[in-house]
C-alpha cells in the first residue's frame, strides 16, 4: 500500500467498547467513504497508532473517534495520551457520548478535541469530520515540502564553505530567502495553535 | 392478488412499532445504512443487540437479586443497556434504563428494583418486535 492519494482515501481509527456501536460507526464511516478500523479500547488504539509495519512509515491515521466512557482508558485518557505523543498528537480526535455533561465536553474540547458528538452520531455528523483531515494532510504536506527546502539549505551552506571570502561576502549581499520561510512557517505554527484553544459546540441537544 | 407484500407488513409494523413509542429515528437511521452492497446489515445489528443485551439484562437480574446491591457493576451494566438501545431506536428501553440509573445513583434499592422491571416489561417488548422484523426483512 502507497501513500493515500490526496483527500479521496482518509483512514479512521474508531474506538468504542459497545459491539453495537462498533458496527454502527463502522457502517457510518464506511457510507462517507472513509477506510475504517475499529478497537474496543483505549489501549488497542494506542497500540494500533504506533505499530510500524513498513519499517519507514506509521499505519497512517488521518483521525481517531473515540467514546468517552469506556472501562479502563476512558476517551478523554486517550485524548491526552495522544495529545502529549510527539508523533501522535497532530492526529485530529473526536468524542462521542451518550452523556450530555457540558464540563466533560469543555473539558475534552481544551484538551484539544476537535469535536464532541452526542450518541447516537447520526450520518450529518460525519460530514464535521473531512475539514479536520484535511488540514492535518495539507499541514503534512508543507512539512515535506518545508523539510525538503531545509535540506537545499543545508547544501547550499555546505558549497559555501568551499567558496572565497569574497565569493561569500558577494552572496551575503543577496536577498534572504531561508529566513523568509522560518518566518512564514512560525506564523502558520500561531495560526494553528489558535484553531485547538476555540471551544466549539456543534448542534447539542439535550439528551433524555 | 397476493396479499399484503412483506415490505408493506414490515412499513405497517414499523409505523406502529413508531406511533407507540417503542422505536424512534434511530431505528430508521440505523435501518437506512443497510444498501445493497450489505444486504444482512438490519439483520446483522437486531441480532447483535439482542444477543448482547439478553447477556447483560441475564446479569442484571442476577445481580438485582443479591441482598446487598453491587451499584458498581450494575452503573456498566445499565450503562451498556441504555447505550445500545438507544443506539438501535428502542427510545423507551433507554428511559427505562435511564431511570434505573438514576435510582443507583440514589442507592436506593427499592427504587432500583421497581425501575428495573419497568425495563424488563420493555425489553420483552422490544425484543419481540425486533423478532418480528427479522421475519420481515
Amino acid at each position: 500500500m502507497g501513500v493515500a492519494a490526496a483527500d479521496s482515501e482518509f483512514h479512521v481509527l474508531a474506538v468504542d467498547d459497545s459491539i453495537i456501536d462498533r458496527k454502527l460507526i463502522e457502517r457510518l464511516l464506511k457510507t462517507s467513504s472513509y477506510q475504517v478500523t475499529t478497537v474496543d479500547s483505549g489501549s488497542k488504539a494506542l497500540e494500533f497508532l504506533t505499530t510500524n509495519p513498513n519499517n519507514h512509515q506509521e499505519v497512517e491515521v488521518n483521525l481517531v473517534i473515540t467514546d468517552y466512557c469506556m472501562p479502563g482508558m476512558t476517551g478523554y485518557d486517550l485524548l491526552k495520551k495522544i495529545k502529549e505523543s510527539s508523533s501522535l498528537r497532530n492526529i485530529p480526535v473526536v468524542i462521542m457520548s451518550s452523556e450530555n455533561v457540558p464540563s466533560r465536553i469543555s473539558r475534552c474540547l481544551e484538551e484539544g478535541a476537535e469535536e464532541f458528538f452526542l450518541k447516537p452520531v447520526q450520518l450529518s455528523d460525519l460530514n464535521k469530520l473531512r475539514p479536520h483531515m484535511l488540514k492535518t494532510k495539507i499541514k503534512h504536506q508543507k512539512q515535506q515540502v518545508q523539510g525538503e527546502a531545509k535540506q537545499e539549505e543545508e547544501e547550499e551552506e555546505e558549497e559555501e564553505e568551499e567558496k572565497s571570502p569574497a565569493q561569500q561576502e558577494q552572496q551575503q549581499r543577496q536577498p534572504q530567502q531561508p529566513d523568509n520561510n522560518k518566518r512564514k512557517a512560525a506564523m502558520e505554527e500561531g495560526l494553528s495553535t489558535d484553531r485547538t484553544t476555540r471551544p466549539r459546540y456543534n448542534d447539542i441537544a439535550t439528551v433524555v | 392478488m397476493v396479499g399484503t407484500s412483506l415490505e408493506q407488513q414490515l412499513r405497517n409494523f414499523l409505523r406502529s412499532m413508531h406511533d407507540q413509542g417503542i422505536l424512534d429515528h434511530n431505528f430508521e437511521n440505523v435501518r437506512r445504512l443497510q444498501t445493497q452492497g450489505n444486504p444482512q446489515f438490519l439483520t446483522e445489528v437486531i441480532t447483535m443487540f439482542i444477543n448482547d443485551a439478553d447477556v447483560s439484562m441475564a446479569e442484571t437480574t442476577r445481580l438485582m437479586n443479591e441482598p446487598e446491591l453491587d451499584y458498581e457493576t450494575l452503573t456498566s451494566y445499565l450503562h451498556q443497556l441504555r447505550g445500545s438501545s438507544a443506539s438501535i431506536g428502542g427510545c423507551r428501553m433507554a428511559v427505562a434504563c435511564r431511570d434505573v440509573r438514576q435510582a443507583i445513583d440514589a442507592r436506593d434499592k427499592a427504587r432500583c428494583l421497581e425501575t428495573f422491571e419497568r425495563v424488563k416489561q420493555e425489553y420483552q417488548t422490544l425484543r419481540s418486535s425486533f423478532n418480528n422484523i427479522l421475519q420481515c426483512v
